[in-house]
């Protein structure tokens, strides 16, 4: 009895130290020591979540950018569909299981078979029921962690958030620096134009055949604010602002005649050559010419897709976007965006 | 059509138009006008030929599963085949499914209403079920616009979608008009066969014709409900069951209600779908004429 209970305990014993190794030797390159910390997330919720994060489904490609940028890609475990068409995400990071789309969880087995240690999502209650995946996701005991893609200044927080969850401090510093540079370079560009040589901008966006006005609300509408012009879309429906408003051409005509720059963007399922179609078109057309910018030639098109030299979309990309808005509005104010698209992409996602 | 051409954002008066309103009129409003005009006749006529077809006031065409076929086509040209063109693949695909119910009700060389009803159903399912796996594998930005587009709208149109649909539907409309007896046979029912029709020929010739009708508006504007039911039954209150009268009076109220919801959807916020118009009208008018007919024809 006495021989049988210490085989017990030496088995017991290495059976500890054995999963104490597994433990490490599956983990991440992330060496912090774990502790529990409460963050304020976008949505005003106090989360408490224990750090750094090691298993993390996360549901917006944005959330995704930021990090692979933080170097923390081997903590996330679960991914949306939306990741494949995300050219700044890595293919390590693409591999991850998919679990859901459009910011929903579409297989809540898959979730829990992954065991994650943090939900990351939108605030977007509109697009889904985010009240469900708060108390599903409470009920398995899995904390959520909301994040909002509104205004610029978001994403320096939404970067600082995610660097302090994922133990990853110091890099998302390092980014959020250089967005605050950029910020600050690009207002005291802003702040030299000459009331009288203000622009006034549109921008549309062709998807499927119909036009969407880009709405006051959308951080691309505050990129051109913060580049020195006005922007002339603010649209409401009963309280309600969308960020983008599907609008007949006519109406467009009609509402934006003094428009001084009409700006097209791609979309993801918009490729570059139909929205050159389009502005070709519009450039020929006696209507649109009603239009001040088409008129005087002023039509620009910029990418807003998921490529890897689309820079207008609501994530770290907009740090090199506000300087292509800025050049593609005031070309004589400012400087050419190729270099800093080139040392963006190399500085902080490895890509040439 | 006054009022289609002459409605919109920008101000027009049609005595002092300046050349601003002149290229908004020929670029943007006739073409919409004109697709108006087509989908009025189209959609209106199609429901009225299988409504005397299957003696039932309640049929449309969507029974058929045109709609679903039509949405797989336009979902399937999105996601795989740009290149192709989403109008001909959900013409094609339309017009696939129509034949694939017609074929699936045909039982012992005879097609009845129940049988075609359940075959649309079928179909209506089968194309639903793909469009639905298609869905999951489009990016979520194409996904909005799709739902967006089979909402069906007129605001898209131009002179070449005009070109290719109104035609073809005024052709239809012409032949319809010139089968008239036999419609008026067919809505007698089995009496048909009497006069000397074969009903079974004729049943198939005019399903088809009901569902090209169809197609070659939808492909082009994406659903646009309730019209086939709505008109045609109005119609045949202030006309009768005639054919000879029923058709003009079905194509005038049928021009007069799109073009009118056409309209109303300019002068409203943004870009509302004309289909959520027809919509929200044609479903209060459904409910009464179920209430007052209980489905059967008089």
């Amino acid at each position: 009895m006495k021989w049988g209970g210490l085989i017990l305990s030496v088995v017991l014993l290495l059976a500890v130290v054995s999963a104490g190794c597994v433990g490490n030797s599956t983990g991440t390159s992330s060496k912090a020591t774990t502790k529990e910390v409460t963050v304020k997330d976008f949505s005003g919720r106090n989360v408490t979540v224990k750090v750094p994060v090691q298993r993390a489904v996360v549901l917006s490609t944005s959330a995704l950018e930021i990090i692979q940028l933080l170097n923390a890609s081997d903590q996330v475990v679960g991914i949306p569909k939306e990741a494949q068409y995300d050219a700044l995400l890595s293919e390590s990071l693409k591999n991850k299981t998919v679990v859901g789309s459009m910011l929903r969880i579409t297989d809540w087995e898959k979730v829990l078979a992954l065991k994650p240690d943090l939900i990351i999502d939108l605030d977007l209650k509109k697009f889904y029921n985010v009240d469900e995946l708060l108390n599903r996701s409470a009920s398995y005991g899995i904390p959520v962690v909301l994040l909002r893609e509104d205004r610029l200044e978001d994403i320096p927080r939404a970067v600082s958030l995610l660097g302090e969850l994922f133990g990853r401090e110091k890099e998302a510093k390092a980014f959020d620096d250089y967005f605050n540079e950029q910020v600050k370079e690009v207002k005291a560009i802003a702040s030299k134009i000459p009331a009288d040589e203000r622009k006034k901008v549109v921008m549309i966006q062709p998807i499927m055949g119909k036009l969407y006005l880009v709405n006051g609300n959308d951080v691309l509408a505050q990129a051109v604010r913060l580049v020195g012009a006005d922007y002339l879309v603010n649209i409401t429906f009963s309280g309600y602002t969308p960020v983008r408003v599907p609008m007949d051409p006519e109406k467009i005509i009609a509402s934006y005649r003094d428009a001084d720059v009409v700006v097209l963007l791609t979309s993801a399922v918009t490729p570059y050559d139909q929205v050159e179609k389009l502005k070709e078109e519009m450039l020929s057309d006696e209507a649109w010419k009603g239009i001040k910018a088409v008129r005087e030639g002023n039509v620009i098109i910029l990418r807003a897709d998921m490529g890897k030299d689309s820079f207008l979309r609501w994530s770290p990309r907009l740090a090199v976007g506000i300087w292509v808005i800025g050049k593609a509005i005031y070309p004589n104010y400012y400087p050419d965006w190729n270099d800093k698209a080139k040392d963006f992409l190399k500085r902080f996602y490895g890509l040439s | 059509m006054l009022l289609g051409v002459f409605v919109g954002s920008y101000p027009t008066n049609p005595l002092h138009l300046d050349g601003l309103a002149k290229a908004i009129i020929w670029k943007f409003r006739l073409p919409r006008t004109l697709m108006g005009v087509s989908a009025g006749i189209a959609l209106s006529l199609g429901g009225m030929t299988l409504q005397a077809v299957f003696r039932n006031p309640l049929v449309d065409t969507y029974i058929l599963g045109v709609a679903s076929g039509v949405a797989f086509g336009a979902a399937l040209a999105v996601a795989f085949l740009p290149f192709v063109g989403l109008a001909s693949l959900a013409l094609l695909f339309g017009l696939l499914a129509v034949f694939l119910a017609y074929y699936l009700a045909r039982v012992n060389g005879r097609v009845s209403t129940v049988s075609l009803i359940l075959g649309g159903i079928i179909v209506t399912a089968l194309f639903s079920a793909l469009l639905s796996l298609l869905e999951l594998l489009l990016p979520s930005e194409s996904l909005s616009g799709l739902v967006v587009w089979l909402m069906g709208s007129l605001a898209n149109s131009t002179w070449k979608t005009v070109v290719y649909s109104l035609p073809g539907v005024v052709l239809i409309a012409v032949l319809l008009y010139l089968l008239r007896w036999n419609l008026n046979a067919m809505s007698l029912g089995d009496e048909a066969e009497i006069l000397g029709l074969n009903v079974s020929l004729w049943r198939g010739i005019f399903v088809f014709l009901s569902a090209l009708l169809t197609a070659l508006v939808i492909s082009f504007t994406g659903i646009i409900g309730w019209v086939g039911l709505i008109v045609p039954h109005t119609a045949r209150m202030l006309v009768g069951p005639e054919h000879s009268k029923l058709i003009p009076a079905t194509i005038s109220i049928g021009i007069t209600v799109m073009v009118l919801a056409d309209v109303i959807v300019r002068l409203l916020p943004g870009d509302i779908p004309v289909g959520i118009i027809t919509t929200l009208v044609g479903v209060p008018f459904f409910a009464y004429l179920l209430r007052k007919t209980g489905g059967g024809w008089s």
